[in-house]
């Protein structure tokens, strides 16, 4: 009886949701049940009238799939920051013969592509000649044996990402522009790492310094343009530099940013800042009470 | 593969063309499934923006989980929903670890939530209330059959039962929760 009456019940509670039938056509067609029945059909109208959910906002269903559908893309590119401290703890250790090995192929590389070197110069994300823009860069840092010079290097290169951003928003390709966006954070992490693991002087902390708040402007000024779904990856590069100005203050001031206590630093600057300075959106600011999966905060995503 | 053909795939043949590096298939399955699992994430939190971005992460993790996913006679439905489930565990411990006051067990007693966007309404936070109450498998087949709207064979996929099961299971949910109303006056 029991298996018979719950396959009537689920049956009514389908024909009802869907339309086919209605409270009464049940208890009608199944009299023997009506007294049972009747209450817990009665009972899940109401709960379905009274609990039932909203479907997603028309506002966050196109936005939310861009916004996914990009940190998978970021996170399945390849990871240049790590390769390439993998590859330069390589050179320091293969030194001699790694140096005259990639001597002879830098120069048959370059004699051999010149031409494409230079037309790479202008390239964006998703462009044919951009993978020789990167390889081209990437080449650089390996050859460079100088970490003031890597620096300088990273720094440009930082430049360079952030002015790919732009003109990739400004040809509306969005997708290509937060590709760059991406690879600006990974050059920053790195320029950060480089300056926080070896001496370096102060007046290459404060050129360093210097170009992150130059990213800043221009991050703030993308940020004007940019569509909203794009806000919270701009609020997040923005974060990014504004924690290497803070990184490299602690540098500058004999300490490193690893001896202290998680948000010491930040709230430290905090403290000094006004309201304005702020980068964080307002819905970060909301949210400090209930730690949540972030999107821009998806660990095993984003290696 | 033209974009209106790939929308004409089966559940099955886009988690192949994903497996294989089709991004594109992946959009697909999030534009087919971002609705029920949003609407399953509200019936648990009540924060708008929470719920947005908890769905958000859903999908996120179920790409990166996509490999070891098998079909196996279980729907791609399924499978998101255990980690939606997941998802909200996590969202729910890291909440009360927060406020250490409460255990991860307590998702139940957490979940009253759809009830603080109308709040004037009596008895919708008396339902909530006690339906917040009963045990976790019958809150969850009410949440799915009643207020999702889900279809039996598709709720016996995501809680991995019977059909014939999921229906007694519903029925016993819900003479639980009316004996419960009842005893409160309902």
């Amino acid at each position: 009886m029991n298996d018979n009456f719950a396959r009537i019940l689920d049956d009514c509670i389908t024909k009802i949701q869907s339309g086919e039938g209605t409270i009464d056509d049940c208890l009608q067609q199944h009299s023997q049940y009506a007294e049972a029945l009747a209450p817990l059909l009665e009972l899940a109208r109401s709960t379905r009238t009274h609990l039932s959910p909203q479907g997603p906002d028309e506002t966050f269903v196109g936005p939310s799939k861009i916004r996914v559908m990009n940190q998978i893309r970021a996170a399945q590119r390849p990871r240049p920051t790590t390769e390439r401290k993998d590859v330069r703890r390589q050179r320091w250790m293969l030194r001699p013969a790694f140096a005259l090995m990639s001597f002879l192929v830098a120069i048959t590389l370059l004699a051999a592509s010149s031409g494409a070197v230079y037309a790479s110069s202008d390239a964006l994300p998703g462009d044919a000649l951009y993978i020789v823009k990167r390889g081209v860069e990437e080449a650089r840092l390996i050859f460079t044996l100088d970490p003031d010079m890597d620096r300088a290097l990273l720094l440009q290169f930082a430049d360079r990402r952030l002015d790919e951003v732009e003109e990739a928003l400004n040809l509306d390709r969005e997708e290509d522009a937060w590709s760059a966006l991406v690879e600006y954070e990974n050059t920053v992490g790195e320029l950060l790492h480089l300056a926080n693991s070896s001496s370096i002087e102060e007046g290459t902390l404060d050129q360093i310094q210097t170009h992150l708040s130059n990213h800043q402007v221009v991050l703030q000024r993308v940020k004007s343009k940019a569509p909203p779904q794009a806000q919270e990856a701009l609020d997040n590069a923005l974060e990014r530099s504004q924690r290497g100005k803070e990184t490299i203050e602690q540098i500058k001031q004999g300490g490193k940013p690893s001896d202290l206590a998680p948000g010491q630093l930040k709230k430290a600057t905090d403290d000094q800042k006004g309201p304005e300075d702020e980068h964080g959106s307002g819905r970060d600011k909301d949210k400090t009470k209930t730690p949540k999966p972030r999107k821009d905060k998806v660990p095993t995503l984003v290696p | 593969m033209s974009e209106e053909a790939i929308t004409l795939l089966e559940d099955v043949e886009l988690i192949e063309l994903v497996k294989r590096g089709d991004l594109d298939a992946f959009g697909v399955l999030y534009e087919r499934y971002l609705d029920p699992i949003y609407r399953y994430i509200t019936t648990r939190v009540s924060d708008e923006q929470d719920a947005e971005d908890l769905t958000e992460y859903v999908f996120l993790r179920s790409f990166e989980s996509l490999h070891r996913y098998e079909d196996r006679g279980l729907p791609y439905s399924a499978f998101l929903y255990r980690v939606a489930r997941n998802v909200l565990i996590d969202h729910y411990r890291s909440r009360i670890d927060d406020a250490q006051v409460e255990t991860a067990e307590r998702i139940a007693d957490e979940s009253p939530s759809l009830d603080e966007r109308v709040v004037e309404n009596e008895m919708q936070q008396r339902i909530e209330r006690e339906l917040g109450r009963l045990p976790e498998d019958y809150q969850e087949v009410i949440r799915m059959r009643i207020l999702l709207g889900l279809p039996t064979d598709i709720v016996a996929g995501w809680l991995d039962r019977s059909e014939g099961a999921v229906r007694v299971l519903l029925h016993r949910a819900l003479k639980t929760l009316r004996e419960n109303l009842t005893d409160s006056d309902f």
